[in-house]
């Protein structure tokens, strides 16, 4: 065989070796793409799980704290608490009707002044005596 | 190639065409022809539909108070295909979820048929237990997990939970084990307070954990609207207490105090005894439970002489100093007696001193049917519409029922059967000057984020009587309310009071005629009488007083006097110098 046929019979198809080369390559970072993504959603996912999950138990929390602030300020809560404390709160009783004062609207003709800071005349005629 | 080679090659050739036919085939079965089938078989295996629970309204008295809350719990769920072994498991739950081992065993064996697989299958949705609390749940769910045992699940979930226990149970109602209001504004408000629940389609693993990428459809839940009350703690509070105070002295069999808004027909307060916890309704009688202030109808006793007094002074038949002649206490044609004997009273004095044959005559004046159509007027033989659950409408024979001797006693409350609402919505139309207002107890429904949904204004439903009129009611109700009057007990210092007594006999039973001995006795009554800040009515049925001494104006007219100081205080109403002091004028 004529040495330059050998040469043009054995030579090496660079240029199509190149782009099967590219076109593998192409196909194998797309399957690898496409499994990291997939692998990425799978974990993503896992996090929005873990997230959802931690804000679903702060909100539960949130709801019990609440429900127990709630409870703990109820009247009935209170009432008992009042009771059940030999200081009443320190001192902290209802005012005996005998020891209430009321203070009344100036009357016409009785009061000199009209100004608002000035003390009223006041509606318990014991006190007034 | 020779013709061997060339046929071998063929035959390999339809070989594999027709190897991959069949597969082909195969393929297109299984997923063109049988995909309905797969898709369900597995959807059935992995894909649940899990319900997203929306959240139930909240309920708060006027002032933004809470009366009703949810507490969250959780939902514990069993899915038996995952569950390796029944009886260890039915071991470890127990005692957490305190249901006997049997019991539990029992539902974790239960099979449900699958139409994909066509026969019975484990069930894969059981429900355990309901409202398990958080700290129960999370130390379960830690139990579950060291132990690596699978199968059990937990659902969010919320009970009803009411922070002030007793405190206005009747209006607040509760709800059952779904949720669902059963009384009160739980049930009537129901639509409102409970939302929509969502869901959503999720797929799981073979180990019953999430997959969350392959999540299906969702739908988003609807919390409930909350509701806002007319009531106002404050008041509710004072009207409770004094209420034991009254129920540990008198020992009714039963007692109502309901206090109303003359303006607007808002109920201000409501309470009822017996009563009992909203949290805890094990062994609670029905008796306890009925919301007596609606459900029960009575006799009212001269309360209910203000409505012939009202209609025989709209209709000008006499004025309010016109003279009646009360005959001396005995009325033979109607057998009609007075606890005193009057000669002539003026139309005032009738109500002053609660005279019977005086309201009887006003009554006759006025005639049958027009007498009854005032009746009518004022609310009584109808209901209310509150928005409260079983309310009844009363007892109120048209005239052609009527004997001869009815008109001479539906005047001074008897032969007809009025509920605590709607004689206190009738006073209220006294003290507003003639309007008749439907009661309200629900003042507005709001989202989940506070934005309006409704607004509840207040209503008018007609005029039963003049304004003239009605200020004549009124002046004389102030006098009943005075030294000179039934009420005089009911007086409170530095305010005008208006309000009728009344003290019916109790039927002893079909046939047996009225007791003498046995009373229910209210006081209904407003005040301040000239600009009314609230109606109020108390009623105790059969309080237990000295023989002679269980009369609305010894029983009930001083627990009004006492809440109505005191409410007095807590509105802020200025209180005005007497000009007589109470004390001297007595």
């Amino acid at each position: 065989m004529a040495g330059n046929r050998r040469r043009n019979a054995n030579a090496v198809p660079l240029a199509m070796m190149a782009s099967w080369i590219m076109v593998c390559l192409t196909a194998g970072v797309a399957g690898l793409g496409y499994v990291w993504m997939k692998n990425q959603l799978h974990t993503s996912s896992g996090s929005i799980k873990a997230l959802e999950k931690e804000l679903a138990a702060l909100s539960k929390q949130n709801e019990v704290v609440e429900l127990r602030i709630i409870q703990a300020s109820s009247r009935s809560e209170l009432l008992k608490r009042w009771k059940n404390d030999k200081t009443h709160f320190n001192g902290l009783i209802d005012i005996p009707q005998d020891k209430l004062v009321f203070i009344g609207r100036p009357q016409p003709g009785l009061v000199e002044s009209r100004s608002e800071d000035d003390i009223q005349k006041v509606t318990n005629r014991e006190l007034a005596r | 190639m020779d013709n061997a080679a060339k046929r071998r090659a063929l035959w390999v050739c339809a070989g594999l065409a027709l190897v991959f036919t069949i597969f082909s085939g195969k393929l297109v079965a299984l997923q063109v022809l049988q995909h309905a089938h797969y898709i369900r078989s597995d959807g059935d295996k992995h894909v649940n539909k899990q319900i997203l629970f929306a959240r139930r309204g909240t309920i708060t008295d006027a002032q933004g108070e809470p009366l009703a809350q949810n507490e969250p719990t959780r939902r514990v769920i069993a899915d038996a295909a995952l569950i390796r072994d029944h009886a260890a498991m039915a071991a470890l739950l127990e005692g957490p979820l305190q249901i006997p081992r049997a019991q539990l065993l029992a539902k974790l064996r239960r099979r449900v048929f699958s139409e994909a697989v066509g026969k019975e299958i484990p069930c894969r949705y059981i429900v355990l237990k309901k409202d398990v609390p958080e700290t129960v749940a999370e130390a379960l769910a830690k139990t579950l997990e060291e132990g690596k045992e699978r199968g059990v699940f937990f659902e969010s979930d919320s009970m009803r939970r009411y922070p002030n226990g007793s405190l206005l149970c009747h209006v607040t109602g509760y709800t059952n084990g779904e949720n669902t209001g059963i009384d009160g504004v739980e049930l009537t408000m129901d639509h409102y307070l409970r939302g929509n629940d969502g869901y959503r389609f999720v797929e799981h693993d073979r180990t019953g954990r999430e997959l969350v990428l392959y999540r299906g459809e969702e739908r988003a839940p609807r919390n409930g609207h909350n509701v806002k009350l007319t009531i106002d703690m404050g008041l509710q509070s004072i009207v409770e207490t004094e209420l034991d105070i009254a129920v540990k002295q008198f020992r009714p069999k039963m007692a109502v105090i309901l206090m109303m808004r003359p303006d607007t027909g808002e109920v201000l307060a409501l309470a009822n005894r017996p009563h009992f916890d909203l949290n805890n309704l094990n062994g609670v009688s029905k008796a306890a439970m009925r919301n007596r202030a609606i459900t029960d109808s009575y006799e009212p006793g001269s309360t209910f002489k203000i409505v012939v007094t009202a209609a025989a002074l709209t209709e000008r038949f006499v004025r309010p100093e016109t003279p009646i002649f009360c005959e001396n206490g005995y009325f033979g044609r109607y057998k009609l007696r007075d606890h005193h004997s009057y000669g002539s009273l003026s139309v005032s004095d009738i109500l002053v001193k609660s005279s019977n044959i005086g309201v009887c005559k006003l009554a006759l004046q006025l005639g049958e049917q027009k007498y009854y159509d005032y009746v009518r007027k004022f609310g009584f033989g109808e209901s209310t519409d509150i928005a409260l659950p079983g309310e009844e409408k009363g007892i109120l024979e048209p005239p052609h029922r009527w004997t001869k001797l009815t008109i001479s006693r539906i005047p001074m409350g008897h032969e007809i059967n009025v509920t605590p609402m709607q004689i206190t919505a009738a006073m209220s139309a006294v003290a507003n000057g003639g309007k008749l207002m439907m009661p309200q107890i629900i003042r507005e429904v709001t989202d989940a984020d506070g934005a309006v949904v409704r607004t509840l204004q207040p209503q008018e439903v007609r005029r039963v009587a003049s304004v003239e009129a009605m200020k004549a009611v009124n002046d004389a109700l102030v006098l009943a309310a005075s030294p000179k009057g039934t009420a005089a007990l009911a007086h409170v210092s530095g305010f005008k009071v208006a309000g009728k007594t009344g003290t019916a006999q109790v039927i002893e039973g079909p046939g047996k005629g009225y007791s003498h001995d046995r009373h229910r006795t209210s006081f209904c009554g407003y005040m301040p009488a000239d600009a009314p800040e609230f109606t109020c009515l108390v009623m105790l049925d059969e309080p237990q007083t000295e023989r002679g001494k269980d009369m609305g104006g010894l029983v009930c007219a001083p627990i009004f006097s006492r809440i109505a100081e005191r409410a007095a205080r807590y509105l802020g109403l200025t209180p005005e110098p007497e000009a007589v002091p109470f004390a001297l004028a007595k």
